[in-house]
């Protein structure tokens, strides 16, 4: 089958499926989907070439099937973006093999849907030695946690992407030890949030020769109508929150993107609640002035 | 806050700051439903150099048919945890590895003696018969990995420990009391 990749979020569970490429009230169903990251996790999905992207546009949701092979696959899907650089990037013939192995690596041997199980489930089977379990922890939590450190670290894709690769490992060689005492989610964001940090440290400023230096691109500050909004808000948002010191963005993206509580934060980030709540505050004052014109 | 909202009267909230307020709600409903396409390419090389890390784990002795072997104890609860996964209506909460030194002709080495399994049941399921059953597939999952030890880790020492019962099904949650 030919087929080509997009983005995906929140998929759901679906009890029954037509088999034919059909609109069917405003759901698009679609014959076969290679879906990654699990049914309950965001990742890569691979969707037959021959609908256009008008058709799937992002937004869209979607009622997809996996192949026969893997068990109780059926899943609906919301499409959030087309990866264009993503897409150009993988030949058409490695990503379904890429987008198949997703799939597999969340179902159990006999079929179960591992993505049912709760996180302290999966942390417990993951402490005992179920890759399986990890794996949709990983798919649960890994955008969230990457979200973060990319953040965190100014933008550095090399540099979070290594921050949570020794942050997972981290997680895998100690979940035996994982009592419980604070929620899943909040022990993986207290691992990524410290090696972050410790990548922070480990930074030593650079000479630069000036030729090289271009200025800060302002596209995120100019004004809202010569702009894409939707995009261009989030870009707006990245450079408002690298000029916040370290605590105050951390706080705010901690509580108004990942929704964790003041105590939450405060365990991530070892403070108190006040100090949170502090540091909220007044992360929300200094957006509010750098976000101004984007009311 | 803006510099203009300085003249406004106390705890009137000025309509331009709810304006970014509301746009700053807007960017962060934004931020978390993206996914970083960097994510997506990476997530399962990610994932798959994390699963490579080891555990650090005592060896345990095995006696194999051409001479003693070593098995890592983390083998041993991961195997023992996958065969006590099969039975229904009990989910393995942990497994603890009793062991004892003993010195052999080829050395020095940890023996196994015995295996406490914790257990987490679904209400109303018959303990005692469950109970009996994994200690039977404990054993014999002891058997195949560490072949003929001496002294043999018998029944008398694998205890089956009911650490939590769940009003569901405890292969998918926890109960909330026991978090």
């Amino acid at each position: 089958m030919d087929v080509r990749p997009c983005v995906v979020t929140n998929a759901l569970p679906l009890p029954e499926l037509d088999d034919e490429l059909s609109f069917d009230d405003g759901w698009l169903v679609l014959g076969v989907v290679l879906v990654t990251g699990g049914p309950s996790g965001r990742g890569c999905a691979a969707v037959p070439a021959q609908l256009s992207e008008s058709a799937l546009r992002p937004g869209t949701w979607v009622q997809t099937r996996v192949p026969a092979h893997c068990h109780d696959t059926r899943t609906v899907i919301r499409v959030t973006s087309w990866p264009d650089a993503y897409a150009a990037e993988r030949s058409a013939d490695r990503q379904p093999l890429d987008a198949r192995r997703g799939v597999v690596d969340v179902l159990s041997p006999g079929g179960e849907r591992v993505a049912q199980r709760s996180d302290a489930v999966l942390a417990r089977r993951s402490g005992l030695g179920d890759r399986v379990a990890f794996a949709e922890l990983v798919g649960r939590h890994g955008p969230a946690l990457y979200r973060y450190a990319v953040r965190m670290l100014d933008g550095e894709h090399h540099a979070a992407e290594d921050a949570v690769q020794e942050a997972l490992t981290k997680a895998w060689v100690h979940l035996g030890a994982f009592r419980g005492e604070s929620s899943v989610k909040t022990w993986l964001f207290r691992l990524v949030a410290n090696e972050c940090l410790s990548a922070r440290r480990r930074r030593r400023p650079r000479p630069v020769d000036d030729a090289v230096l271009t200025a800060i691109p302002d596209d995120a500050r100019a004004a809202p109508e010569t702009v894409t909004v939707a995009t261009d808000l989030r870009a707006a948002l990245d450079v408002a929150l690298v000029e916040l010191p370290w605590r105050q963005r951390a706080s705010w993206i901690l509580r108004e993107v990942e929704s964790l509580s003041y105590a939450e934060i405060a365990e991530v980030l070892g403070t108190s609640s006040t100090v949170v709540r502090g540091q909220l505050h007044r992360a929300r004052a200094n957006l509010a002035v750098t976000m101004e014109q984007w009311r | 806050m803006t510099a203009g909202s300085m003249d406004r009267p106390a705890g009137e909230v000025p309509s331009d700051d709810l304006a970014v307020q509301a746009r700053l709600r807007e960017a962060a409903d934004d931020l978390r439903a993206h996914v970083d396409e960097r994510w997506v390419e990476v997530a399962n090389v990610v994932l798959s150099r994390a699963l490579t890390a080891t555990r650090p784990s005592p060896p345990v002795r095995a006696q194999a048919p051409t001479g003693p072997v070593e098995i890592a104890e983390q083998v041993l609860v991961s195997y023992l945890r996958d065969s006590i996964d099969q039975l229904d209506d009990c989910e393995v909460v942990t497994i603890g590895i009793d062991t004892r030194p003993e010195h052999g002709i080829d050395g020095r080495g940890e023996v196994c003696t015995g295996v406490l399994v914790a257990l987490a049941v679904r209400y109303q399921t018959v303990l005692i018969p469950l109970a009996d059953r994994v200690r039977e597939v404990a054993v014999s999952r002891l058997a195949q990995m560490l072949g003929p030890v001496e002294p043999a880790v018998s029944v008398s020492v694998v205890h089956v420990h009911i650490a939590d019962v769940t009003r569901g099904d405890p292969k998918l949650t926890t109960d909330e009391r026991s978090r």
